[in-house]
């Protein structure tokens, strides 16, 4: 058997473990029995918001991609942000993170406006945030390791050792334990996810994004990340931003859910008020009807 | 008319857009090496890629350079009876603009190619936004260590490129003219000044610069598509090789007056 055929099933064990331990309780459950009502989270919405977005536009070249937006996300809370292709929920969790800037409006983190702030003062902020991207964008010429402890390379307040051993607590925690070696090239798209995941978590942020976390993953593997976003939430507090177009996982570990159509937003609530929705829109997103008032609109960038 | 004038006026704005994207990023390096942001890992990386790595081509390169340009030499000088200065011309010419300007187009293809397919690769793949997402200037993490790369050992190069293409210029006057070791390198020491070759030394470092600020440039602007890193592979050559030869032109005339 070559190196190549041995990594394959070696990806392949590791993520049928990790699809036999999954049970996508949260999904499952709250999306198909009828009648039940989803389970009260604790999050604490009177104190201020972690994130405050408030009426913040952003154009391409006058082609405008977002209108208008205003939202809040409370410590704790996972907000799942859904919509169309090119609906521009890509551009508004960049939007979050300082990675754009809008063309009017402000994004407020923890109270402080950031859209003000220079790179040296996005740097600062970003420090209690973590991304994890569409396409995982793991850096293809280190190790597993070494992607994971990027962020805290040049830490030398800490150990080595404690990096490794913190480093290997978190691929654990999202079940990759036993891959620090590898390289990004021997791991699947699930796998690749995971340690993403594990980057993301490496600096303990308060506030994590997820942009589409199971876009081209088989279904049993995108509800076993969906499962493991709830579970790093439950196990770290901190507060979680879902881009995604997988509905019912999205529904199933939301806290609150914000639909953008037609570059605004069309509807924000519980994710049992958008599956009550009355809205054309909504019913054709939310329940996957094939015709409806949705036309497909694309916009210059993602 | 009107749309040739627009036609040029678009393609002068490009050129203006290149260089000013250039300036600003080459700033932008500078003012990271002024307050220290260097990470000695992947600039010794960077090093072991441009300097170590281009090394066998550049002696090859060299070698045969010195050989064709000997051959030339040692026939012409031997018609007019100076051959005891063939050595010196060789090595001269190596010092002043062979051994600079091909090693520079050597890395070029080489080294500023891999710059530019690299980062591409990763602007594309969203490496480039991950790290910013971790609080790390892609120009401090990226660019000065292959900046600090081309600064340090294409001089380097340079100077081996100089001796390869020197010894290389023996081999053929020793086959064709039937030049001895000590009369080819015996007129070396008393005509070579040593200005001459801290002169290319120079030219070389400016090279380097070019190199490194025009492939990472490339990279780092490239389009979100997969077919965007070839086309800034191929434009990163070009531009670089351009950028050399009009800069040795600058330098030559500076350095030489």
């Amino acid at each position: 058997m070559g190196r190549t055929d041995e990594m394959v099933t070696e990806a392949d064990r590791l993520e049928d473990t990790a699809t036999e331990e999954s049970t996508c309780m949260e999904a499952g459950e709250e999306t198909l029995r009828p009648g039940e009502k989803p389970k009260p989270r604790a999050v604490d919405r009177t104190g201020e918001p972690l994130v405050s977005v408030r009426h913040v536009s952003y154009s391409v070249d006058d082609t405008p991609i977002l209108e208008d937006i205003s939202f809040d996300v409370y410590r704790g809370e996972i907000f799942g942000i859904m919509g169309m292709s090119g609906s521009g929920k890509t551009t508004l969790l960049r939007l979050l993170i300082g990675l754009e800037r809008p063309t009017s409006g402000h994004v407020f983190f923890k109270g402080e406006d950031i859209t003000v702030l220079d790179e040296d003062g996005l740097n600062r902020v970003r420090k209690a945030m973590g991304m994890c991207f569409q396409y995982s964008a793991l850096f293809d010429s280190m190790t597993v390791r070494e992607n994971v402890a990027f962020a805290l390379r040049n830490r030398k307040d800490i150990p080595r050792s404690e990096i490794d051993k913190r480093v290997s607590e978190l691929l654990e925690t999202v079940e990759m334990a036993g891959t620090e070696d590898r390289m990004p090239a021997d791991l699947s798209g699930g796998m690749k996810k995971r340690v993403s995941i594990a980057r993301a978590l490496m600096e303990q942020p308060e506030l994590i994004l997820y942009d589409e976390p199971s876009s081209g993953l088989d279904p049993v593997m995108a509800c076993n990340i969906t499962d493991l976003i709830k579970k790093v939430r439950d196990d770290t507090g901190s507060t979680v931003i879902v881009v995604s177009h997988d509905v019912p996982n999205l529904l199933g570990i939301a806290d609150r859910v914000m639909m953008l159509h037609d570059r605004r937003v069309q509807v924000m609530g519980t994710p049992e008020e958008l599956r009550e929705s009355e809205l054309p829109t909504v019913r054709r997103f939310v329940h996957g009807l094939g015709t409806g008032p949705m036309t497909e609109h694309c916009s210059p960038t993602r | 008319m009107l749309s040739a004038i627009a036609a040029l006026g678009g393609y002068v704005l490009k050129v203006l857009t290149f260089f000013g994207e250039m300036s600003e990023l080459h700033l932008r390096t500078l003012v990271h090496l002024s307050r220290g942001d260097v990470e000695l890992r992947p600039t010794v990386q960077q090093m072991a890629t441009v300097g170590v790595s281009s090394l066998p081509i550049v002696a090859v390169t060299m070698l045969f350079s010195g050989m064709v340009f000997s051959y030339h030499v040692a026939d012409q000088a031997s018609l007019l009876g100076a051959g005891a200065y063939v050595g010196w011309a060789v090595a001269e010419t190596m010092a002043r603009e062979l051994g600079p300007a091909l090693t520079a187009i050597v890395v070029a293809a080489r080294a500023g190619s891999a710059m530019a397919a690299e980062l591409g690769t990763m602007k594309v793949t969203e490496q480039i936004d991950a790290l910013r997402t971790m609080a790390t200037d892609p120009v401090q993490y990226l660019v000065v260590p292959r900046y600090l790369a081309g600064l340090i050992t294409v001089p380097m190069l340079a100077l081996l490129a100089d001796v390869i293409g020197t010894g290389g210029g023996f081999i053929m006057a020793n086959a064709t003219a039937g030049l001895s070791i000590d009369g080819y390198f015996g007129s070396i020491p008393g005509n070579l000044k040593a200005w001459t070759v801290a002169a290319g030394v120079i030219k070389s470092i400016f090279f380097g610069i070019i190199i490194a600020v025009v492939g990472c440039h490339q990279g780092l602007y490239t389009e979100k598509a997969s077919e965007e890193v070839g086309r800034a592979t191929t434009r990163a050559v070009v531009y670089c090789i351009m950028l050399i030869y009009a800069a040795n032109l600058a330098l030559t005339v500076v350095l030489f007056p």
